[in-house]
């Protein structure tokens, strides 16, 4: 009996462990993305996906796969759901389960005809979209990636 | 709230249901989505062409059934995406608002039912039931009346006003400020630009962007 209940004690904190280790996902405001889009100190790959939308989950592993063979050479991948804000939840169980390594943000800024613009007044405001920058060189891209596209364009800025 | 909540489930398992861990491991190489359409798209100030496109129950429509009509609300919409669900009954409250004041709504489903089998005609069918539509709701088969208004996204919307024997683009974008959450709107798009055109007076705002579900065009 002592014995079951320090298996249930270890269950419980193996469980209250992998809660904890969920990787949560930041809320930000377009000012805060504007501020990492002027970041200088890297490539930054920003992605405009949601967990929704097919052609974005497909692309993700080209993205994650980029960050991986990229990281020496200072380039960072940067995920910016457009999910919706109760659908949260969704999101943070996507990310876990698919085990996103790069870092996924979530815009709070439903208003998108307010910001959508400043990102690129060619973006008609469908997903995917990618903007890649190094804070004074920026490229905006309304298409898919495979990971050969993807890695084809961002030698652009070396 | 519980019945959004199994929707927005049900859309998630749908839409990356098949997408696990292990197939996320492995690059890909998916075409590039393209959703350009034909160059010669409706632009505001633009006279429309009627269409001849099947309603979901089976009748053939165009524009010239509307006599009465001073215009029109037409979405571009559809099953699948959770924009346009979001919208649904915000789309319904236009029809019932406009339609008496000579402003119907007509709602046509430009996406490749092979895509996303939630966008078949029978699927179609069933949530026009489902939630009682007082609008038509047609298939565009072809895509050809979604490219020639250059429709990229569901839901996207276009007023249109009769003048002079013309049926002519006024304001073309976004339903509205906010698709997440209806009592977080501000600015009306499609109600504001209907009120002006109603009141004989120029839209203000006659063009937004209009965030949505790609349209998957048929190869």
């Amino acid at each position: 009996m002592k014995i079951f209940k320090l298996y249930l004690f270890l269950v419980c904190l193996s469980i209250n462990h992998t809660i904890i280790a969920q990787k949560p996902i930041e809320i930000i405001k377009f000012q805060d993305l504007e501020n990492l889009i002027q970041k200088d100190d890297r490539i930054y790959v920003f992605n405009f996906w949601a967990s929704w939308c097919k052609p974005c989950v497909t692309e993700m592993p080209a993205f994650e796969t980029l960050a991986n063979n990229f990281h020496l050479k200072k380039v960072s991948v940067i995920f910016i759901s457009l999910d919706f804000k109760r659908d949260l939840k969704i999101v943070e169980k996507f990310v876990t389960d698919n085990q996103i390594k790069s870092k996924v943000y979530f815009i709070d800024e439903p208003d998108y005809n307010s910001w959508i613009n400043k990102i690129s007044p060619h973006w008609s405001g469908a997903i995917p979209a990618t903007l890649i920058s190094n804070g004074t060189r920026k490229e905006f891209y309304e298409q898919s990636f495979d990971y050969q596209s993807l890695s084809n364009i961002i030698r652009h800025f070396f | 709230m519980k019945k959004q909540f199994l929707i927005i489930v049900a859309v998630f398992l749908s839409s990356t249901f098949g997408v696990s861990p292990r197939i996320m491991a492995i690059p890909l190489t998916n075409l590039p989505e393209i959703t350009a359409p034909g160059s010669t798209v409706y632009v505001l100030g633009d006279a429309v062409s009627d269409f001849k496109l099947k309603n979901i129950d089976g009748k053939i429509m165009s524009l010239a059934n509307f006599q009465s009509a001073k215009g029109f609300i037409i979405v571009f919409t559809s099953n699948h995406c959770p924009f346009s669900k979001s919208y649904e009954d915000r789309v319904i409250s236009l029809d019932r608002k406009y339609a008496s004041q000579g402003f119907p709504v007509i709602t046509i489903n430009p996406n490749d039912p092979e895509a996303y089998e939630e966008d078949s005609f029978a699927n179609m069918q069933m949530r026009a039931k489902e939630k009682s539509y007082p609008f038509p709701y047609l298939t565009d088969d072809t895509q050809l009346v979604s490219k020639s208004f250059g429709a990229m996204r569901t839901p996207q919307a276009y007023v249109l006003k009769k003048e002079s024997g013309k049926i002519i683009v006024s304001y073309l974008g976004a339903i509205d400020d906010n698709a997440q959450d209806p009592s977080g709107v501000t600015k009306r798009y499609v109600e504001d630009a209907v009120n002006s055109l109603l009141a004989g007076k120029p839209v203000v705002t006659t063009s937004t962007k209009a965030v949505g579900c790609a349209i998957k065009w048929k190869s």
